[in-house]
């Protein structure tokens, strides 16, 4: 499936969704609630929390879809989970914490991938680790170059598709991402010595 | 390293990574990439971080999320139709209760606090005349009796003129020493005991009273006239402070219904808006 059929395929699916069609809606979900869950994951660092936000979200853009006006669907999806977060966190004066390594437990068995035994046992420990620390790397990162590295650099999105669902500038996406990368740089560099060898940073092959 | 400092910054190389540098901005990042080391370490720093950012794979959701007709069913407008209107209808009309409470309840305190002002002033009014009665009935009792004095020979004169400075005393004497309250009641009676004593101290006095008693009468039914009337306010004042007193009393009444009746209507609203 090549990008602009994905791309056809989405615009048909939302028209669909918004004529009311559910199973139409439903199809977008399948296709995007991972990145969804994620982002709140994110946000929110708390399992549960971010499985009722997504909920709640994917909700909300059903019964709004008809402010849907076009462009990147996926901005608009993640940007109402995204405010969904935010609002929980006011709610609840929740902060974002270091201790993600508690749910490392709790994500090997909601993995299906990992649960069926898709990569050898080694390569999950390896995984494993490589998740603990990016993520508590990631999470001592200030929250807003956090949540535009997670939305560039985890899920994929373009520069204006990062922009528009945080609704802010372009150049400021460009901005935190810099930053927030030479953070993450400088912190990853300090704990050098737990990566995986192919991830060390600073080896001294040619570009 | 010192000109790629000064030329590109890590927003240039982070965005060259990700392709995001415009073709012009490209074309010279790539020229100084040739020529500068440091840049190149630089780059291959930073796609280094992306690729370990981008190694670990996102984590699995633990369910899915699909919409059942359900969870999307249109509860609300159905609420919305049977529960806010009365809501609103006791919201509104709790206000309007509240309202007339506090207007009714501001004019009686405003009416409370003017009506022992203006029950007050006319109350002055007539103890000045009070005061001022019985001064002026003496004033003129003496002029009238100065008048018929004047008629008769020495000897009624005499006599009459001691009765007149009895009389006078007696009448002076009540009026100077009279508190104010007292004002009210004491010129009246002491105007008629000295009226009642003028007669007999004549007759003590004068053999011959037949014609003596004729003008003491006289002055006697004049002055006992000219006093009354400034009294007779006197009589009607408990009257006037019993209905003042009725009247505050019902101004009271409809600021108290009122305000019973906001407290309800509240609690009625406080009621339906927990059931929602």
């Amino acid at each position: 499936m090549n990008a602009m059929t994905e791309t056809w395929d989405e615009a048909a699916l939302v028209e669909r969704a918004q004529k009311g069609n559910l199973d139409a809606f439903n199809a977008l979900i399948l296709h995007y609630q991972t990145q969804v869950y994620n982002l709140a994951w994110h946000l929110l660092h708390d399992g549960a929390a971010a499985d009722d936000a997504t909920q709640e979200a994917f909700i909300s853009a059903y019964k709004g879809l008809a402010k849907f006006r076009g462009g990147s669907f996926r901005a608009w999806l993640l940007r109402i989970v995204a405010n969904a977060c935010y609002d929980e966190l006011r709610r609840h004066k929740r902060r974002p914490t270091i201790s993600w390594e508690e749910f490392g437990d709790m994500d090997d068995e909601a993995n299906p991938h990992l649960a069926n035994g898709g990569p050898l046992p080694e390569q999950t420990v390896q995984q494993q680790e490589l998740r603990a620390l990016l993520e508590r790397t990631l999470a001592k990162l200030p929250e807003e170059q956090r949540t535009v590295i997670v939305l560039v650099d985890r899920m994929g999105l373009a520069y204006q598709e990062a922009a528009d669902t945080l609704n802010i500038q372009l150049g400021t996406v460009k901005s935190r991402l810099a930053r927030g990368r030479a953070q993450m740089q400088q912190l990853l560099q300090e704990e050098r010595e737990l990566l995986p060898h192919r991830y060390r940073l600073n080896s001294e092959d040619e570009v | 390293m010192t000109q790629m400092q000064a030329t590109w910054r890590d927003i240039d190389v982070s965005a060259y990574v990700d392709g995001e540098l415009d073709p012009a901005a490209q074309a010279a990042f790539e020229m100084a990439l040739d020529q500068d080391h440091a840049l190149r370490q630089k780059v291959k720093e930073m796609r280094e971080v992306v690729a370990l950012v981008r190694a670990v794979p996102l984590r699995e959701p633990p369910r899915n999320y699909l919409l059942t007709p359900s969870m999307v069913a249109e509860k609300p407008p159905q609420r919305a139709r049977r529960r806010p209107m009365p809501l609103l209808f006791m919201r509104l009309a709790t206000s309007l209760a509240a309202v007339a409470f506090v207007i009714t309840a501001g004019l009686t305190v405003l009416n409370r606090g003017l009506t022992p002002m203006m029950t007050q002033a006319p109350r002055a009014a007539e103890d000045m005349l009070m005061v001022e009665a019985p001064q002026a009935v003496v004033v003129e009792v003496e002029v009238a009796k100065e008048a018929e004095a004047m008629t008769f020979d020495g000897l009624a004169e005499s006599v009459e003129e001691d009765v007149r400075t009895e009389k006078l005393v007696e009448i002076e004497e009540p009026v100077a020493a009279m508190a104010p309250p007292a004002l009210e009641a004491a010129p009246e009676e002491e105007e008629v005991l000295a009226l009642e004593a003028v007669p007999a101290a004549a007759a003590e006095a004068q053999p011959e009273p037949a014609v003596e008693d004729d003008i003491a009468t006289v002055a006697e039914v004049e002055a006992a006239e000219r006093i009354r009337p400034a009294a007779e306010p006197i009589v009607e004042e408990q009257p006037q402070v019993a209905l003042d007193r009725a009247l505050q009393t019902s101004n009271w009444q409809l600021p108290a219904i009122l305000g019973a009746m906001t407290l309800l209507l509240a609690a009625i609203t406080y009621w339906i808006s927990r059931r929602r």
